[in-house]
C-alpha cells in the first residue's frame, strides 16, 4: 500500500489512493523517485512457536 | 472598475505535489489553432477551432532540497502529468476554476546560476486535455 510522506501531496502518513491518481494522469513513478510517496511499512508482528519438552521426546 | 484580485494567492500542483509557494507566476493558456473556413464569396477571412494546443508555464524558485522543486520535476522531464492551477486555496467552485491541463509534456528542464540571486526555472508544460473543474 502506498502512504503520502509528504505534506505537499496530502496529510502525512495518509493511504495514497494509488489508482485514482493513475485516472487522473499523475505520475506515480516520479512520486515515489522523489519521495513524495512510499510504500508502508510492515506493522504485524511475527508470531513465535513455543515447544514444550513433553512434545519433544528429542530433547530429552 | 476591478471586481476580481486575480492570483493573488493562488494554488498550483505539478503532479498531485503543491509547488504553491515556490511559485512566483503561473500563466495557463488554453489555445486552439485556427483552421480557415474562408471561401468565395466572403469579404472577411473566417476560421473554425481546430486542435487544441494548451500550455502552462510556471517560474518556480528551484530548490534542490528534498520533497521541493526538484524532486518534484526531475522525473517528469519528456514525460506526461497533470497539472493544476487554481486563482485561491479552497474548494472547486465556479468562482475558483481548477484549470487543470491532463497529459501535459515537460520536454525540458533547465539549470540556472547566478551569483546573489535565489535560483529560479521556467518550466513549460505543453499539450494535453484542457479542463476546468468547478466543483468540489
Amino acid at each position: 500500500m502506498l502512504v503520502i510522506l509528504s505534506e505537499r501531496v496530502g496529510v502525512v502518513g495518509a493511504k495514497f489512493d494509488e489508482e485514482a491518481a493513475r485516472a487522473k494522469g499523475y505520475d506515480i513513478e516520479a512520486l515515489l523517485l522523489g519521495g513524495f510517496i512510499g510504500e508502508s511499512s510492515p506493522t504485524t508482528t511475527r508470531k513465535t512457536s513455543k515447544v514444550s519438552k513433553k512434545d519433544n521426546p528429542e530433547k530429552d | 472598475m476591478a471586481t476580481s484580485t486575480i492570483l493573488s494567492n493562488p494554488v498550483v500542483t505539478v503532479n498531485s505535489v503543491d509547488l504553491s509557494d515556490q511559485c512566483t507566476s503561473a500563466v495557463f493558456t488554453e489555445r486552439y489553432a485556427e483552421l480557415t473556413a474562408t471561401a468565395f464569396g466572403d469579404l472577411s477571412n473566417k476560421y473554425v477551432k481546430g486542435l487544441g494546443d494548451h500550455e502552462v508555464v510556471l517560474t518556480l524558485y528551484m530548490s534542490y532540497a528534498a520533497s521541493e522543486t526538484y524532486a518534484t520535476l526531475k522525473s517528469l522531464v519528456g514525460t506526461t502529468t497533470t497539472v493544476v492551477v487554481k486563482p485561491a486555496t479552497g474548494a472547486d467552485s465556479a468562482t475558483n476554476p481548477g484549470f487543470t491541463l491532463t497529459g501535459a509534456f515537460l520536454a525540458e528542464l533547465p539549470h540556472t546560476f547566478s551569483l546573489g540571486e535565489l535560483s529560479t526555472v521556467d518550466v513549460t508544460f505543453h499539450g494535453g486535455v484542457y479542463s476546468e473543474d468547478t466543483t468540489a
